[in-house]
């Protein structure tokens, strides 16, 4: 009965959501309607189909949970044998529940909107409101259409099928709600954008608007990524956390886009210049979104992270694609060339600097773009191919370092321009002054140079310490350029206390780009280390046999299993690994157990990886096989600072969240 | 430039463009097509030297000699992967037993990762379709023939150019595939 | 001038430090850093798009086997590469070989580089005309 509810008010948002884009988007003039007629009923529509999706989703959970196989993703993807958790995430661990999740958010965002838009701008608000209604229909006619989740079987069910054991883990339950949570967070900017292009307007107080919801789509983002990873990491058994397979590049091309998004909008919202191109990045973001999308519903491109993939449901996406395309970018087209150039500033300037730090984030896009669609170029002429990870570390990462160069250094920088000089009437005094500025601006840089390369050396010291690795040059070079960003950071903090007087005056704002730029300094660290000093080796052993690995030496003990055991939430056979971790004496440090488990209900296994994490690295052992000859076959691995690489990140989202909060505040201020 | 030429300049490229990438990604849906299947091609070259590494079958010795079948066939001959394990290869075994018998001579089986007494069994059990079969133990002709899974098979020309690969089973449209250019290869 | 000579020297005493840090350790031979290297660039045929080092799949194994096989054999990288590339196809290699058809594939970037290269130096030169304008006309 609930879930016959729950489809109800999903049917029902659909009409609902074509009624809010026509009031929004009609001209007015021959309806009569007057502005706040139509601001009130399009703020209550978004509302409601806020609450009806709502209903619908959590009645779709509701059926995961009773076990209510009579409806066919349930049977599909559920099973009575399951924990409670893995029940609830199951709910979008699949094509129809997560579609319904991804419009459960776009209608969410939409209510959000109504809620806080501002009296100054009923306008932008209202025709954002409809372009964000003409999004939820789409999608919500996608699901209604090709994948609603609430389709019956008859006659029901017993038992279903269970849950895919890959996906029966914490990492699902929050990656993808998270990256959603970004995806469709740029629905918002895209509507605004668009309500903006539609009205020919985009002054700075747009850009002061659309700012909390770029931060807060980014923030949302960056976790989803950085959670995805780290679920590859433990998950997949081999260690590697960002592999450039097509479905992790499709996440990461808004989230590039997204960046150059949330600086250039800074640069509109200061001075109003960049405002053409921050439209188009406005425009590009949630394209690319709906682009990964739709490639990871229809299967377009090879990839490990292997959805349920249907190529009719991927000719819906590509039409939803196509049209918010062809209208959003003939939008574009048609009014960009009538906005004028904003203010002004020095090439070597705070704008300066965003405007770099655009270039290379849009180069870097452009060409993870390329290097992911090129196998689908050239299969299409019949000559198919392959481009990996290496082509992309080659590609992309050059790209990378300069704009870590002009990142560190960009929030230093004064708006507009960098010549600040008291004495022009006097010839000498202008010389001084100049000459004072020049060094104290080369102080500055030192200062920051020897700041990166001592904490290079404090990190190489402290590796080599722990395990003596294995470090060229090279990898000593980009050391000191996550230094660089990190010092960046720290620095950034220092002199904002400074100029307040007082750590608890630092505004919001100030400790966001300091905790999200030496977030990205840290997460560097992690970054070169665990892909450039990784030791590992895979061997055969059996019981009792020792193995070195870098500084590390292992023992296995001895292998055991455990039967499926529902009473203790284990739906499935494992075989455990017992590897003792022996310290220098030869006695055991810790014994680490890697898993490999057998799902009997979906005849299907999985690695789990066992994981001793310290603050500079992880013990990563896997169990891979039992040998033909008796033996098991281990991967044992040190992986140095990858700890960093998801601490880094955790500081980006909480810099990106303290973002949305301050640009929040500010709009707030603005009304009054 | 004026206004109006920008604009027509840009909806003639965002034009142009959005009819190129759609295509493209029309082209991708297309359902035929399997993006995580390995693109086999017939370009390749395999090197037949490592055919004389291949170990006899217990109780088959007698078709061990897999490079005598090449030359006496001195027409064109097929190599075909196959193993006891494998349950697609039990799908086109009873072809590959009536294409043995109608092409004495010409079919060369190699066994892929497959214990050669687990591999004689099957032979004994289900017939024995090849005029010459061995293992393949270390996957040397695996990879010489870039295999990409079993069964796979490659008819040849009598001058030992690769004309056609099966990437799998020989049944419904891969066997009539395999027969015109079996066909054609005489 | 004084604190600008002592940060040279900081800087110098910081790179002495780190030197003796950055010789390589001997622990791995040179045909498993090879080794390494080549699984990284060859494709495991029947895995979705990973390379045979991140795949446990047999063939992928067999194909790692044959890749230290070659390197004891005395073959050069490119050697080894070319041996996989004749019986599978350009496919195998995760980094596609240079030639027509991939030509915009490894020159792309730069041409995407130099193009946002042009229209950056143009935006930052309007912005810097503008701010002339801007101090005439406050």
């Amino acid at each position: 009965m609930i879930s016959e509810w729950a489809h109800l008010a999903l049917i029902l948002a659909l009409p609902l959501a074509l009624m809010q884009a026509v009031i929004a988007l009609l001209p007015a003039e021959p309806l009569s309607w007057t502005p706040r007629f139509r601001q009130s009923v399009v703020r209550g529509a978004a509302l409601t189909s806020a609450v009806l999706i709502s209903i619908a989703f959590l009645g779709l959970v509701y059926a995961f949970i009773s076990g209510d196989f009579s409806i066919k993703t349930t049977f599909e993807h559920s099973h009575t044998a399951k924990p409670l958790l893995y029940k609830i995430s199951g709910t979008w661990g699949n094509h129809e529940g997560s579609i319904l999740l991804w419009v459960l958010i776009l209608a969410l965002f939409g209510g959000m909107l109504s809620l806080r838009g501002g009296q100054r701008h009923q306008d932008l608000q209202v025709r954002a409101l409809g372009v964000q209604a003409l999004i939820t229909l789409a999608f919500l006619a996608f699901t209604i259409f090709t994948s609603n989740p609430f389709e019956r079987l008859i006659p029901a069910p017993i038992e279903g099928r269970g849950l895919n054991p890959l996906l029966q883990d914490i990492g699902l339950a929050l990656h993808p709600p998270l990256l959603y949570f970004g995806y469709v967070g740029f629905s918002i900017t895209f509507a605004l954008t668009v309500a903006a292009l539609l009205r020919g307007e985009a002054d700075q107080a747009w850009a002061r608007l659309v700012r909390p919801w770029a931060m807060l789509a980014w923030t949302g983002l960056t976790a989803g990524i950085a959670l995805g990873s780290w679920w590859a990491y433990y998950e997949l058994g081999w260690g590697g956390f960002w592999a450039w397979d097509p479905v992790e590049n499709l996440s990461f091309l808004p989230w590039l886009t997204g960046t150059a998004f949330i600086h250039s909008l800074m640069v509109v919202e200061k001075s109003g210049a960049l405002r053409v191109w921050t439209l188009f990045l406005g425009v590009v973001t949630f394209v690319l979104a709906i682009l990964g999308t739709f490639v990871v519903r229809s299967g377009l491109l090879t990839s490990v992270h292997a959805f349920a993939v249907d190529p009719s449901r991927g000719v819906f996406i590509l039409l939803i694609l196509a049209l918010s395309v062809v209208v959003a970018f003939g939008l574009f087209a048609w009014r960009a060339p009538q906005f004028k150039a904003g203010g002004g500033f020095a090439p070597i300037s705070r704008e300066g600097a965003l405007v770099l730090n655009n270039l290379f984030l849009s180069t870097g896009a452009g060409v993870v773009l390329l290097g992911t669609f090129f196998p689908l170029i050239t299969e299409a002429f019949g000559q198919p191919l392959t481009v990996g990870k290496p082509y992309f570390d080659a590609t992309f990462l050059p790209f990378m370092v300069p704009l870590i160069l002009v990142m560190a250094v960009g929030p230093f920088l004064p708006w507009k321009r960098l010549r600040n000089h008291p004495g022009t009437d006097d010839a000498t005094g202008k010389d001084s002054a100049a000459i004072a500025a020049t060094r104290a601006r080369v102080r500055g840089l030192l200062t920051l140079l020897v700041l990166a390369l001592a904490l290079a050396v404090i990190v190489i010291v402290l590796l080599h310490w722990q395990s003596e690795p294995r470090m060229s040059v090279a990898v000593a070079l980009a050391m000191v350029l996550a230094g660089w960003l990190l010092g960046g950071g720290l620095l950034t903090l220092v002199q904002r206390v400074r100029a307040s007087g007082n750590i608890t005056r630092v505004s919001l704002a100030s400790w966001s780009v300091s905790l999200a730029h030496a977030g990205l300094g840290i997460a560097v660290f992690g970054l070169i280390a665990g892909s450039a000093m990784v030791q590992e080796r895979t061997v055969n052993l059996s019981p009792g046999d020792t193995v070195e690995v870098g500084h590390l030496t292992f023992r296995l003990e001895g292998v055991r299993e455990a039967q499926v055991d529902p009473a203790a939430g284990r739906n499935y056979i494992a075989a455990f690994a017992d590897v003792a971790v022996l310290n220098a004496s030869g006695g055991v440090d810790k014994v680490l157990s890697p898993e490999r488990r057998f799902y009997p209900i979906r005849q299907d296994s999985t690695t789990e990886a066992a994981i001793d994490v310290t603050w500079l690295g992880d013990v990563f052992l896997a169990f891979n096989a039992q040998a033909p000859n008796g033996g098991y076959v281990l991967s044992l691995s040190w992986r140095p600072l990858i700890p960093w690489l998801y601490f880094g990140c955790l500081l980006m989202v909480l810099g990106g969240g303290l973002g949305a909060l301050a640009a929040w505040r500010r709009v707030g201020r603005m009304r009054q | 430039m004026s206004d109006a030429a920008l604009r027509l300049i840009i909806v003639v490229l965002g034009v142009i463009s959005i009819f190129l990438v759609g295509s493209l990604l029309w082209f991708g849906l297309n359902p035929q097509r399997d993006p995580a299947s390995f693109p086999t091609s017939t370009a390749i070259e395999p090197d037949f030297s490592a055919l004389d590494l291949g170990t006899p079958l217990p109780g088959f010795e007698g078709f061990g000699d897999v490079n005598r079948v090449r030359s006496e066939a001195a027409g064109p001959y097929v190599v075909n992967f196959f193993a006891s394990w494998c349950q697609p290869c039990r799908l086109e075994h009873p072809y590959l037993l009536e294409f043995g018998a109608a092409n004495p001579g010409t079919l060369i089986g190699l066994a892929y990762r497959d214990d050669p007494l687990n591999a004689a069994a099957y032979l004994t059990s289900d017939g024995n379709p090849y005029a010459a079969v061995v293992a393949d133990l270390k996957s040397l002709n695996a990879l010489n023939f870039g295999l990409t899974g079993v069964p796979e098979t490659y008819v040849f020309s009598a001058d030992g150019d690769l004309l056609f690969r099966s990437p799998g089973p020989l049944v419904g449209a891969l066997k009539t595939q395999f027969i015109n250019a079996w066909e054609a290869a005489q | 001038m004084a604190s600008f000579y002592r940060i040279v020297v900081a800087a110098l005493v910081v790179l002495a430090t780190i030197t003796p840090f950055l010789q390589p350790a001997s622990a791995q031979s040179v045909t498993e850093i090879r080794a390494k290297a080549l699984f990284n660039e060859l494709r495991c045929v029947v895995c979705a798009g990973q390379s045979i080092a991140e795949s446990n799949a047999e063939l992928a194994q067999d194909m790692r086997a044959q890749v230290v096989v070659l390197i004891e054999d005395n073959r050069s990288d490119a050697e080894i590469r070319d041996w996989f590339m004749t019986r599978y196809g350009d496919a195998v290699l995760m980094n596609p070989p240079l030639k027509p058809l991939t030509l915009a594939l490894w020159f792309g970037p730069v041409l995407i580089f130099l193009m946002g290269a042009g229209i950056t130096g143009l935006v930052l030169l309007r912005g810097r005309s503008r701010l002339g304008e801007g101090e005439k006309n406050p």
